[in-house]
């Protein structure tokens, strides 16, 4: 049973969740407090999965809360849920907060996030993974690009254009930014999966505040893991995603399912980038055995860490309240499989795309290449539309 | 003698050879008929042959044939050798060519003979021959013999008939080409000044020869480095027998082969010992110029230079009896006298002037001395220098005081040199005299007229000048001179005012002068502003007039001026420095009015021509209560009078006036007092300015704070309204899914009713009713249901409130003041201003109920009081910080006389001393950049103190909080709001 606290300062609300959530209390135990003191003396006590708080409090607000949370208990989710939009306490919480929710907040959408949050908890069982994607507030940029938008920002007459082109292509930045615009954090719509689209909506104002004071980008230290090139796998997280953007534009008519898959393509491999600046020992292991062994990458990590990097991408994405459908797609971009899909979306265009990269440019130093999974094809239809996604892929 | 033996028997050619050769033969053999077809064709083979008529290859007759068919002359003996012998055989071989016919078997004998038959025939031809040829060549050397001769003829006449040079080289070419059958001829002069050139004077050419020669040079181009050059300028004749194969030629022998030049000969052409140019003449034959043909063009060349010279010559000749001519004419007429003497001074010529002059005729003093003019005037030292320059060699020149025949004594000057011969002996005396008595005289005159003139000029303190009609100065004096910052006039003369002065100027005085010259009306007494190149300006007063010739023609113009540079100079500094000021003045954004001590108008800016709509003209020299002004007299009159009579600055605030355009406007004015001071007269002035705009802009920037904190209001506002929204929300959502629980339990319920009725109730029934009552969880519904629509109520509740306070504390759109429910008015504005103060502090009201409705701008005054409050919450944060602490707000209303006193008062950080006196300043702020406007308590003072003519006021401690007192007028209200 997963165990979820409640923080807010206003009894009626406090009453209101109770009552609502009632119908939940089978599947999740639930416990309600009235201040930010008291949710750490609960919290003292005994672990819980999720906290959900209200930001605007006498004494210790969400912000000071979350910080006190991630500090203490990293592994918690920690939920904003606020009815205040006050930019300057919005971006004190951007870093401790995994994601934002707006009151008036619909029953549906509140059950909705805190059931999504739990059941990624199911994507890695391994606990040391766990911990270190919850504690994860930034995703490492590669430096050139890191540099480049840094600069762009400083510049005065800088363009929103460019801004936006530089995030798109770096994958700590854009996943960062689409967590950014896709939690109720600024109150915009939901569902952006373009970062460009994204800088577009915060604008430079806030783009610039989340850049310089809160520091949402973080620079990749190559020193740590000599064997892991950030260069290749930028190389190859570009290729993939506009390979995936190709083929969704081919396959669907939805527009919105298209972005989806340039972006899933985009950040598929982040797992690896968190792997590799958070453990960059055992990652290393994982890449010489998978050397050794010749087997997938992925099997490799799966045997050091009781995971693979995919679905630490997918675990760190979906915590950060990415759409869905990128969600799925990082996840199983390795075993389209295991998810429930029957029909062509952004998982299909992403694993495909992955695996033509792969096949094409199969780096001997990462193990063996993984391969499509012609039984998932079939399952979805799509075993014959191989050979042109190929000649796409060229 | 060659014998060929063609026989193809072995035997028979053996034997035949070796006869042959012991009979004195040169014997050759062939084989067969090809082989004796080769030692033949190419026509040097033997004389006499021997051929066997039936041979393989080509037999006897094909090989005569053949040679006929080749050969025409020179052919040789064929004597046939043959079994053949009949008639037709005979024929057929005769037929071919054969010469003779010797059947086989033949006799040694009659061998012999027919050979020395053919021998002799043979060599006769080839006699005849030789003849023939040296006929020919007999004949070609007659011919050219004549041709030369017809030539030479020719061209004699052409010398003796032509007396110009250039027909004299075309004739010659022409001839050339013409009656010397060549091909082309042409003659090239040397160029002046480049040797390395030849310039065409003549040319012919024969008419299928497409050729042009202007010039030809060489030098630099690929003539002067192959050699060609000095085919082109040849010392001797030179002759190019084949110009193809010439290996001097080689650069152009192959265009001029094509041209049908094939051979050629250069000849110089050397006028005395100076080299003049080239004959060229070429031949359409290769090798044309043998030693005969070249003899004779060099002959013709040699009569060429000869033509050109005797040309010349006669051509110089009459040049210089031209000049002869002239000279003596002009000697004879000259306007002075001339005398020409021998050596030993005895007259051999003499002018006609000499003879006009002294009354001698020619005649009377030919072979005298020209001491016959001696007056004794002249001292004799004089005479006898003159003796000793001249026989010297050297030119004598002096005066002459000498006597005519008459008696008469006269002035003269002369010059007497001596004349040589072309080898430099001195042949003759020369003297050239002029009469100079009238010159003297008149010389004199001058010489005391300029004196004057010259004391003029140079004394008069006045710049005096001369230019003639192209505005060149003729001449200045030397104030003039130093006007011009020189030292000598004549760096002046010669030159115009474009010299000296800058463009403008100089043009301006050139029309000046040209005017003056074309009218002849003088330009008297102007002022003249001069430029100079660097800058510098003078002045100078000057008359300028036209210069007229004693002839009466103008010539140009002449000016006497005086620099008035430091007079002008001071009056412009005085005007300057009176524009100056009334540009100043009347630069001035604000009315502008000096009065004087009677109190008429001296100086009216432009700012109030603007403003009032009086313009200068009509201002000038009144009273001000004359000029129709729009606006409060009796207020602007009073304090005038007021100013007067205590000397003092005034103010006057708000007076009302109407513009120009109509509408109405409000004034600032200020008197200040004249004639304090000891030199100045007593006087007013009056400065004044349109405050309207200033006035409006504050009421914009009240608008804007507002607007500003509702903004800031609004964040809050909204979290006011969310969080009820959300509760309400989940409540409701609570009550849909508890409804639905409660439903089917009132179904189950129904059930165990109707069992009830019918009396059919069964235990699973009954198990059924207590399942489901549970499954609805009835126990906390009963209790939560109640809670829920309660909680909701309030939440709606609480958003209405908000919504109206919201409205109420907006008051948009009003303008005049209404009476106001003072305490409702605080109610609402704490209301929507909860969220700035509820996570700080408590608010504790004590309104008076008995508070009467208050006359105000309702707006304007919740502002104010959202000020305070926002302002006390700030004050408690800072000191309460993040303790969780809160502080308290206190609102309190009261009647206290004739005003309503409000009074915030709060538990923060309290005002320090040292602002205390500035909270009101506008932009005074103690909150952090970004963080309010500082504008707050300056407009909260504006709106009380100014619009509504109440007080503000606070008392404060640190540490303990403040208090602010606001007191608005009860008054009377125009309206019930």
């Amino acid at each position: 049973m997963r165990r979820i606290l409640f923080v807010d300062d206003e009894p009626n609300i406090l009453q209101g969740l109770q009552r609502m959530l009632r119908s939940m209390r089978h599947e999740w135990e639930m416990t309600f407090v009235g201040s930010g003191q008291e949710a750490l003396q609960i919290l003292e006590k005994s672990n819980y999965d999720v906290v959900v708080s209200d930001m605007r409090m006498p004494v210790m607000d969400g912000a000071q809360l979350f910080a006190e949370v991630q500090r203490l208990y990293p592994k918690t989710v920690r939920i904003i849920l606020s009815g205040y939009s006050n930019q300057e306490l919005i971006l004190k919480s951007v870093g401790s907060a995994h994601q934002y929710l707006a009151k008036p907040c619909d029953a549906e959408k509140l059950k909705g996030t805190v059931a999504r949050t739990c059941a990624l908890r199911e994507l890695i069982s391994a606990e040391g993974l766990e911990l270190i994607v919850s504690k994860m507030q930034t995703l490492p940029s590669v430096p050139s690009l890191y540099t480049a938008v840094v600069k762009e920002l400083q510049n005065p007459n800088s363009s929103l254009k460019q801004i936006g082109e530089m995030i798109s292509k770096d994958l700590g930045m854009a996943a960062k930014i689409l967590q950014l615009v896709n939690s109720a954090f600024f109150g915009l719509r939901n569902h952006v999966s373009s970062p460009a689209e994204a800088v577009n909506l915060l604008g430079i104002d806030t783009v610039k505040a989340l850049v310089f004071t809160v520091h949402i980008f973080s620079l990749y230290d190559k020193s740590k893991l000599t064997s892991f090139s950030i260069e290749e796998l930028w190389r190859h997280s570009l290729t993939v995603g506009s390979t995936a953007h190709l083929i969704a534009k081919k396959e669907s008519q939805n527009p919105k399912s298209c972005d989806d898959a340039l972006m899933a393509g985009l950040l598929h491999d982040s797992g690896k980038l968190v792997l590799a600046a958070n453990l960059p020992e055992q990652f290393g292991r994982a890449i010489t055995l998978a050397n050794d062994k010749t087997i997938c990458l992925e099997e490799a990590e799966r045997e050091v860490f009781g995971a693979s990097h995919a679905e630490v991408g997918g675990y760190l994405l979906g915590l950060w309240g990415l759409p869905d459908p990128i969600v799925e797609a990082v996840s199983f971009h390795h075993h389209p499989g295991r998810s429930l899909g029957q029909t062509f979306e952004p998982l299909t265009a992403v694993h495909a795309a992955n695996a033509m990269d792969h096949e094409k440019r199969s780096n001997p130093t990462h193990g063996k290449a993984s391969s499509i999974d012609m039984d998932y094809l079939v399952s979805v239809k799509m075993e014959g539309r191989i050979p042109e996604w190929g000649e796409m892929c060229n | 003698m060659k014998v060929l033996v063609a026989e193809d028997d072995s035997t028979s050619r053996n034997f035949l050879q070796k006869l042959l050769t012991k009979w004195g033969y040169e014997v050759l053999t062939a084989r067969d008929g090809t082989e004796a077809w080769e030692l033949l064709r190419n026509g040097e083979g033997p004389s006499l042959l021997l051929l066997d008529w039936m041979i393989p290859g080509m037999d006897g007759i094909e090989i005569c044939q053949s040679l006929r068919e080749k050969f025409t002359s020179a052919l040789p003996y064929i004597i046939l050798l043959t079994a053949k012998d009949t008639e037709d055989d005979l024929a057929l071989a005769f037929q071919a060519g054969a010469n003779d016919f010797l059947t086989k078997p033949y006799k040694r004998g009659e061998l012999k003979g027919r050979l020395l038959a053919g021998e002799r025939i043979v060599t006769l031809q080839m006699q005849l021959t030789e003849r023939v040829n040296q006929l020919e060549k007999q004949r070609l050397e007659n011919e050219r013999m004549n041709r030369s001769l017809r030539i030479l003829l020719q061209y004699s006449q052409i010398l003796a008939r032509t007396d110009n040079e250039n027909a004299l080289l075309q004739e010659t070419c022409d001839l050339l080409v013409n009656s010397g059958g060549h091909r082309m001829a042409w003659v090239g002069y040397k160029g002046k000044d480049d040797n390395s050139q030849l310039i065409s004077m003549a040319s012919a050419r024969q008419a299928e020869v497409k050729l042009d020669i202007t010039r030809l040079s060489w030098g630099a181009n690929s003539w002067g480095t192959d050699g060609s050059g000095a085919l082109l300028l040849p010392d001797t004749p030179r002759v190019i027998g084949n110009i193809l194969t010439d290996p001097r030629c080689k650069t152009w022998g192959e265009d001029a082969s094509n041209l049908g030049l094939n051979s050629a000969i250069m000849l110089p052409l050397s006028l005395g010992n100076l080299f003049q140019g080239v004959l060229f003449v070429y031949s359409s034959e290769v090798e044309a110029f043998d030693a005969e043909e070249s003899k004779l063009m060099v002959g013709l060349a040699d009569d060429l230079t000869h033509g050109i010279l005797s040309i010349r010559n006669r051509l110089e000749r009459k040049r210089v009896e031209d000049v002869l001519r002239k000279l003596s004419q002009a000697v004879e007429q000259s306007p002075v006298s001339v005398v020409i003497t021998d050596l030993n001074g005895n007259i051999e010529y003499v002018n006609l002037k000499f003879s006009r002059l002294t009354g001698y005729s020619f005649e009377e003093v030919l072979g005298k001395n020209p001491s016959i003019l001696k007056s004794g005037e002249t001292p004799a030292e004089e005479y006898a220098r003159l003796w000793e320059t001249i026989t010297a060699g050297e030119e004598w020149r002096g005066e002459f005081h000498n006597r005519k025949k008459n008696g008469e004594l006269y002035w003269e000057t002369a010059s007497i040199s001596p004349i040589r011969d072309s080898e430099g002996a001195i042949t003759h005396f020369l003297a050239v005299k002029e009469e100079t008595t009238e010159k003297k005289r008149v010389e004199d005159e001058l010489k005391s007229e300029r004196h004057l003139f010259r004391t003029l000029m140079d004394t008069v303190p006045a710049n005096i000048y001369f230019k003639d009609g192209t505005g060149r100065f003729l001449r200045v004096n030397h104030s003039m001179t130093n006007h011009f910052g020189l030292s000598d006039p004549g760096q002046i003369l010669g030159r115009t005012d474009f010299d000296f002065f800058s463009q403008e100027h100089a043009q301006q005085a050139y029309r000046d002068e040209r005017k003056i010259i074309e009218s002849g009306q003088p330009l008297l007494d102007l002022e003249e502003k001069e430029t100079w190149p660097d800058g510098r300006i003078t002045w100078v007063s000057t008359s300028k007039m036209s210069l007229v010739d004693p002839e009466g023609i103008v010539i140009g113009t002449f000016g006497i001026s005086r620099d008035i540079t430091k007079r002008k100079l001071m009056e412009d500094a005085l005007h300057k420095a009176h524009r100056e000021m009334t540009d100043l003045v009347d630069s001035i954004p604000s009315i502008i009015i000096k009065l004087d001590h009677e109190g008429k108008i001296i100086q009216w800016n432009r700012t109030a021509t603007e403003t009032l709509g009086i313009p200068l003209a009509a201002a000038i020299g009144r009273r001000l209560e004359k000029c129709k002004i729009k606006w409060d007299l009796s207020k602007v009159i009073g304090v005038i009078a007021e100013s007067s009579k205590d000397r003092h600055l005034h103010r006057l605030e708000d007076v009302r006036y109407e513009r120009p355009d109509g509408t109405k406007g409000l004034l600032s004015i200020t008197l200040s007092f004249l004639g304090r001071e000891m030199d100045q007269e007593e006087g007013l002035i009056l400065s004044a300015t349109d405050i309207s705009e200033r006035r409006e802009l504050e009421n914009h920037l009240r608008q804007a704070q507002r607007i500003e904190s509702i903004g800031q209001l609004a964040a809050g506002i909204a979290h006011e309204i969310n969080t009820p929204t959300q509760y309400v929300g989940d409540n409701i959502r609570f009550l849909q899914e508890s409804l639905g629980g409660l439903i089917d339990l009132l179904d189950v319920y129904g059930q165990l009713s109707e069992a009830v009725r019918t009396g059919s109730l069964t235990p699973e029934l009954s198990n059924l009713v207590e399942a489901s009552a549970r499954e609805a969880d009835i126990e906390y519904l009963k209790a939560e249901i109640p809670k829920a629509i309660q909680q909701s109520l309030e939440g709606v509740a609480q958003v209405s409130k908000i919504v109206r306070s919201m409205k109420e504390f907006a008051h948009p759109g009003q303008t005049e003041k209404v009476a106001t429910d003072l305490n409702r008015a605080i109610e609402s504005t704490l209301t929507v201003a909860r969220n700035e103060w509820k996570y700080v502090a408590e608010v504790v009201t004590d309104l008076d109920p008995s508070l009467p409705l208050v006359p105000c701008h309702s707006g304007d005054f919740n502002q104010v009081i959202l000020n305070l409050l926002t302002n006390g919450a700030h004050a408690i944060a800072t000191k309460v910080k993040e303790t969780g602490e809160k502080g308290t707000i206190g609102v309190q209303t009261r009647r206290v006389d004739g005003w309503a006193e409000i009074r915030v008062r709060d538990t923060g950080t309290g005002i320090p001393p040292e602002i205390q006196s500035k909270i009101f300043d506008p932009f005074f702020t103690t909150k952090e950049v970004g963080k309010g406007t500082g504008q707050g308590l300056a407009i909260s003072h504006s709106v009380v103190v100014d619009k509504h003519g109440g007080s503000i006021s606070f008392e404060t401690e640190v540490g303990r909080g403040t208090e602010f007192i606001v007191r608005l007028p009860l008054g009377e209200a125009p309206r019930v709001s």
